[in-house]
């Protein structure tokens, strides 16, 4: 009796020190290079280490003003991104998944295709395009915002797909129909209220690629966030940190605030919000 | 009631009894798939039919027809007396409850229960009350503020069916709505059901492949098989009468026993009985006995020995194996039963109660074979005898 009880309690203390171990490396992995960049950032003398600690870098994000209307930029892109996004991929996922069930598979290939085309091969297509357009759309940079819906959709796919899968939509559907309710207020009061987890995700992934994105805005030439931190680290390695420091805890807040919002009552939307979680690993891959 | 609610269809049940609906000649088809094939059934006003039937055999397709969530190939559906084949689902005042868990996870079960008025623009404080005393009708009236994933199964399916009850609909439709609850909950809620459609008369559809349901519930049984209709009737004559071979096997035990039909009668275990409308009336034919039908005595020069005794309380079956080899269920009460233990020679024979005779030969797969192989009746096959 005895013995057994003390090798279960060592097995359990085992395994207790293996979770901490694994917390610290993993916590380690990802916190030191944040930390590094705050360091790097608020160093007095870039060359060196020193404890002697500065605010210029962060300063320098308030005075340059390409660093703030980049940012302005970034995130009037992400916005318009998202909202273009959601209007676009959710009432027709909806649609597809209750009247056209067969067309599933053909929606799937299609927002998952922007996954394989490089960025670059984007570009070079889209070209040409953009100077026909030019003149009819104008030569503001929110017109960035076409590539990035195509960009975004794999991701955004993939979050509402998890969502509309985990609960079955066509059978609350047909019930809300059979109470009197038209297509849109199904849409409206029952759909999107079930999803409201991945759609919320598919925003947040959207965001954080939007405000990641570099190599696209760089070869059309427009002064997106990244394009920006990357010219002034050329000159300023410590202001450039400081904003890539800044994006990044920007990232983290709006995770957690979707993630504390998001995960809702319902064990479903928060299983939905957790495999979205881990579809973020993607990003970063 | 509140005055948005109380319309023109809500005056036709004002005298307790609901609108007739009939289905003529239905038939729809999924690629190869006869899903239904020329259904046509007549229900009356008020009434509670069952649609009985095997797995796949185009209930649910049925439903979902009636009500608007899918569209027939060609027939009609008449709810009282019209044709609403031009009406979308949500104009259709059907209130429907389906197999699976339906429930708007986003919502308590009192805005459940309210969604149908809400769409109906019922103000909120009629709305309300009304969801409250559904929800009381249903049993669960301290539950209005859980969601659904705060009840149990059993719970889900009384708001489901309160939601459908809410909308005071002209037709019930439901859709196998207990066969994800366990037993104990499930005669729960079918006695529940019951009361409901005492108390409040609507039309009601009631689609299930559990016979005892179907038998114990319904005003009318509509047996189904690959969607046509094989027989409707009260519950008494589908099991004492059944017109064709697959309602008896479906329906109950039967031993299938030789015999020679001959002027509307049949010689079966030498004793003559009455034929049932539909059999085949002469020559060489299978007899289809219920085990209830069966009767042994004690005799040495018998037709048979008993092979097994099973006691299922008040009442006991005994296999017997007859000198043609055959196995045969008798139903007994336990009381006379006990005279009998395996091996005893006895005299196996009908009584005269009208049987069903068709063309002989075994049916494979038949309720009546799996009785054959399998040493352990099934228990609920046993019970359905009961
Ligand atoms: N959407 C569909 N596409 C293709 N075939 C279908 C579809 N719906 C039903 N069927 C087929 O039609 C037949 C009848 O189906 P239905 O759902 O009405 O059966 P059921 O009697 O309700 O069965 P169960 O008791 O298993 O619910 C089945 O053979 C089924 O495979
Ligand atoms: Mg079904």
């Amino acid at each position: 009796m005895t013995a057994r009880a003390s090798s279960i309690g060592r097995r359990s203390l085992l395994r207790n020190v293996l979770r901490w171990v694994i917390f610290v490396v993993v916590g380690g992995y990802l916190l030191i290079p944040l930390v590094a960049m705050l360091e790097f950032s608020t160093r007095e003398t870039p060359t060196a280490m020193a404890w002697k600690r500065t605010a210029l870098g962060w300063k320098g994000i308030a005075d340059n003003p390409s660093v703030m209307s980049a940012i302005v930029l970034s995130l009037e892109l992400a916005a318009l991104t998202v909202v273009v996004m959601l209007f676009l991929l959710a009432p027709t996922m909806v649609w597809v998944h209750l009247r056209v069930p067969k067309m599933r598979r053909v929606i799937e290939f299609i927002s998952l295709l922007p996954l394989t085309i490089p960025a670059i091969v984007i570009v070079v297509g889209l070209a040409p395009v953009y100077s026909r357009l030019m003149p009819v759309i104008g030569q503001s940079p929110l017109v960035l915002t076409f590539i990035y819906v195509v960009l975004v959709l794999p991701y955004a796919y993939r979050s509402i797909d998890a969502s509309l899968r985990s609960i079955d939509i066509e059978t609350l559907a047909q019930a809300a129909r059979g109470l009197g309710a038209s297509w849109l207020q199904v849409f409206l009061r029952i759909v999107v209220p079930s999803i409201r987890a991945g759609l919320l995700s598919a925003a947040v992934l959207s965001i954080a690629l939007v405000l990641g994105e570099f190599t696209i805005s760089s070869l059309l030439v427009y002064d997106t966030l990244q394009v920006i931190v990357n010219q002034v680290g050329q000159d300023n390695a410590q202001v450039a940190v400081a904003v890539s420091l800044a994006a990044l805890l920007f990232g983290f807040v709006l995770l957690f605030i979707v993630s504390t919002v998001g995960a809702g009552r319902r064990r479903a939307a928060r299983a939905t919000a957790i495999e979205a979680g881990l579809e973020e690993g993607d990003l970063y891959e | 009631m509140t005055p948005e609610t109380d319309t023109a269809k809500g005056a036709a049940r004002a005298d307790g009894s609901g609108v007739g609906v009939q289905l003529v000649g239905l038939r729809r088809s999924f690629g190869p798939t006869r899903a239904l094939d020329e259904l046509s059934i007549d229900i009356a006003p008020g009434e509670f039919v069952a649609f009985l039937g095997p797995s796949g055999c185009g209930k649910t397709t049925a439903l979902r027809i009636i009500a608007g969530l899918d569209d027939a190939d060609s027939g009609e559906v008449l709810v009282g007396g019209k044709d609403i084949r031009r009406l979308p689902a949500n104009r259709r005042d059907m209130g429907m409850v389906f197999q699976a868990y339906s429930l708007f996870p986003n919502m308590t079960a009192r805005d459940n229960v309210a969604f149908g008025l809400r769409m109906r623009k019922v103000r909120k404080r009629a709305r309300r009350q009304k969801a409250e005393e559904v929800l009381g009708l249903v049993g669960l009236a301290g539950y209005a503020d859980r969601y659904p994933s705060q009840m149990s199964g059993g719970q889900q399916q009384r708001v489901a069916l309160a939601r459908a009850l809410a909308i005071e609909p002209r037709v019930l439709l439901l859709d196998e709505p207990l066969s994800a609850l366990d037993a104990k909950v499930r005669g729960e809620l079918r006695d529940e059901i019951r009361r409901i459609h005492l108390e409040i008369g609507t039309t009601t559809v009631f689609v299930t492949h559990d016979q005892e349901e179907a038998l114990t519930l319904a005003d009318r049984v509509a047996v189904i098989n690959y969607g046509r209709l094989q027989q409707i009737g009260p519950p008494t004559e589908i099991y004492e009468r059944p017109r064709t071979e697959f309602v008896a096997d479906f329906i109950g035990l039967t031993n299938r026993l030789p015999g020679v039909a001959k002027d509307g009668t049949v010689a079966v275990l030498d004793t003559r009985v009455p034929l049932l409308e539909g059999s085949v009336e002469s020559g060489e034919v299978t007899v289809l006995v219920r085990p209830e039908a069966m009767h042994v005595t004690p005799r040495d020069d018998g037709n048979g020995r008993i092979a097994m005794v099973s006691f299922r309380g008040s009442i006991c079956m005994l296999r017997v194996r007859l000198v043609t080899d055959a196995l045969v269920l008798v139903q007994m009460p336990s009381a006379e039963a006990t005279q009998f233990s395996a091996g005893d020679p006895v005299q196996a024979s009908v009584r005269s109660v009208p049987v069903l005779a068709v063309a002989p030969g075994d049916r494979p797969g038949s309720r009546a074979a799996d009785v054959e192989s399998d040493p352990s009746l099934s228990p609920d096959a046993a019970d359905a005898v009961g």
